[in-house]
């Protein structure tokens, strides 16, 4: 089996290259190579195409024992990284690894190894949170190549869509945060939050209010959490109830007082997820 | 005194409670409850509030008033609950011994009220759909 990591290039939110962030002083291509590593040594880092200016360069320099694939076209999307994969060698399985999942652990890369079968086009994980399959975190087997080339010639980039259409074999991770990723800062203070020390179960009353309140389905409920911070404890209800709003949209209070995402959770507290105000 | 009830807003008793022989200017905003919002025709409205995070919120922006503008008196009401077509959903009052003062310590109080207390309004149409509003982009900064 090879693998292939997507480095995502400069992400606009976080305002910096997700592979090179670090938590816990380790970058994130570090922390995802340690962990494959032990099951396979055919790693390859996907890049732009060459037309783009490359910002996986410094990177790949860095990690040397890598073999960088381009992108066959600018801009595929990360279906070009399986694409150029597929288009190296079309007869191996790939597992296709984004490098911004902090709380992946090596058990879970280990069992997607356990379970892969070359019959099914894709070995992939549901993500506990909102249970839905993740498309960047899989073993594709060539039988996926042939479709993937379609999907692609039809300009369709969403991966999560391309991956509902394959034969597939879906697994559970141990731990219900493995897909964390972070698209925001806020996020990243979560996890930096979870790396220090470590997911600690506790009991929190969630409040909703107006537009929320309707989409829950409820204005209270209490939840039994892993969640660091705030933003953890949003992302988690977000995907629960499939919020319309994001975080920037929405503000938190923290037993009756505004607070701040980063704000870290303890035992017993009350939490308001409150979407923008209308009075007046 | 900032306040949020589920009854009609007695104006004229607001008004009387202002009164003061120093001060030349009583400045009134009343917010009306209209009968169309982008473009769509309005029914009814029911506000919805955080009920101990407006009230200090409020008290918080009224001692900011206060603190800002050289004025003698600050007070806003805001209603809840279900209102129709011209109800006063909120009113803010400011006193000074010069115009000047009240209407900008009004204006700064109102705008305030509407971008930092927590409060939702949910429109009724004439078409039967209810929904959530956004602020609406005329009424000034949004607070996030």
């Amino acid at each position: 089996m090879k693998a292939i990591i997507l480095t995502g290039g400069k992400s606009s939110r976080m305002g910096t290259d997700k592979a090179s962030l670090k938590i816990g002083g380790v970058t994130q291509l570090d922390r995802i190579l340690s962990l494959i590593r032990p099951l396979t040594q055919k790693i390859y880092l996907s890049i732009a195409h060459p037309s783009l200016n490359q910002s996986g360069c410094d990177i790949q320099r860095s990690a040397h024992d890598l073999h960088p694939l381009a992108d066959l076209e600018p801009s595929p999307g990360p279906l070009g990284g399986l694409q150029a994969a597929f288009n190296d060698d079309p007869r191996s399985p790939w597992l296709l690894i984004a490098c911004d999942l902090p709380r992946l652990g090596q058990s879970d890369l280990k069992e997607l190894m356990d379970h892969h079968d070359s019959q099914k086009d894709v070995t992939c994980f549901l993500n506990p949170l909102d249970n839905q399959p993740e498309p960047l975190c899989a073993i594709y087997s060539p039988s996926a190549s042939a479709k993937l080339d379609k999907v692609i010639a039809a300009n369709q980039r969403c991966a999560r869509r391309f991956l509902t259409s394959l034969d597939r074999i879906e697994l559970t991770p141990s731990d219900p945060q493995a897909f964390l990723n972070m698209n925001r800062p806020e996020q990243l203070a979560e996890l930096e939050h979870l790396d220090q020390y470590g997911a600690v179960e506790k009991t929190i009353r969630v409040e909703y209010f107006a537009k929320l309140s309707q989409e829950a389905g409820t204005e209270s409920e209490d939840l039994r959490t892993s969640a660091a911070t705030l933003a953890g404890l949003w992302d988690e209800v977000r995907l629960k109830h499939h919020f319309t709003l994001d975080l920037p949209h929405v503000k938190p209070a923290l037993n009756n007082e505004f607070a701040s995402w980063d704000t870290p959770l303890a035992n017993e507290q009350t939490i308001a997820f409150m979407p923008p105000f209308a009075g007046g | 005194m900032f306040s949020i009830q589920d009854t009609p807003l007695d104006l004229s008793a607001l008004r009387a409670d202002m009164a003061d022989p120093a001060c030349g200017a009583l400045v009134v905003f009343e917010g009306l409850v209209r009968n169309h919002h982008e473009g769509r025709h309005v029914t009814e409205l029911r506000y919805t509030h955080h009920l101990i995070l407006a009230q200090k919120e409020g008290e918080r922006i009224l001692a900011e008033t206060m603190e800002r503008f050289p004025i003698t008196k600050a007070v806003a009401v805001h209603r809840i609950g279900t209102l129709d077509i011209g109800d006063c959903a909120v009113a803010t009052l400011t006193t000074s011994p010069h115009r000047e003062a009240a209407f900008d310590a009004n204006r700064f109080l109102i705008d305030s009220i509407k971008a930092r207390v927590p409060i939702w309004k949910q429109e009724s149409y004439t078409t039967g759909e209810v929904e959530w509003t956004s602020p609406c982009p005329n009424c000034g900064p949004i607070a996030h």
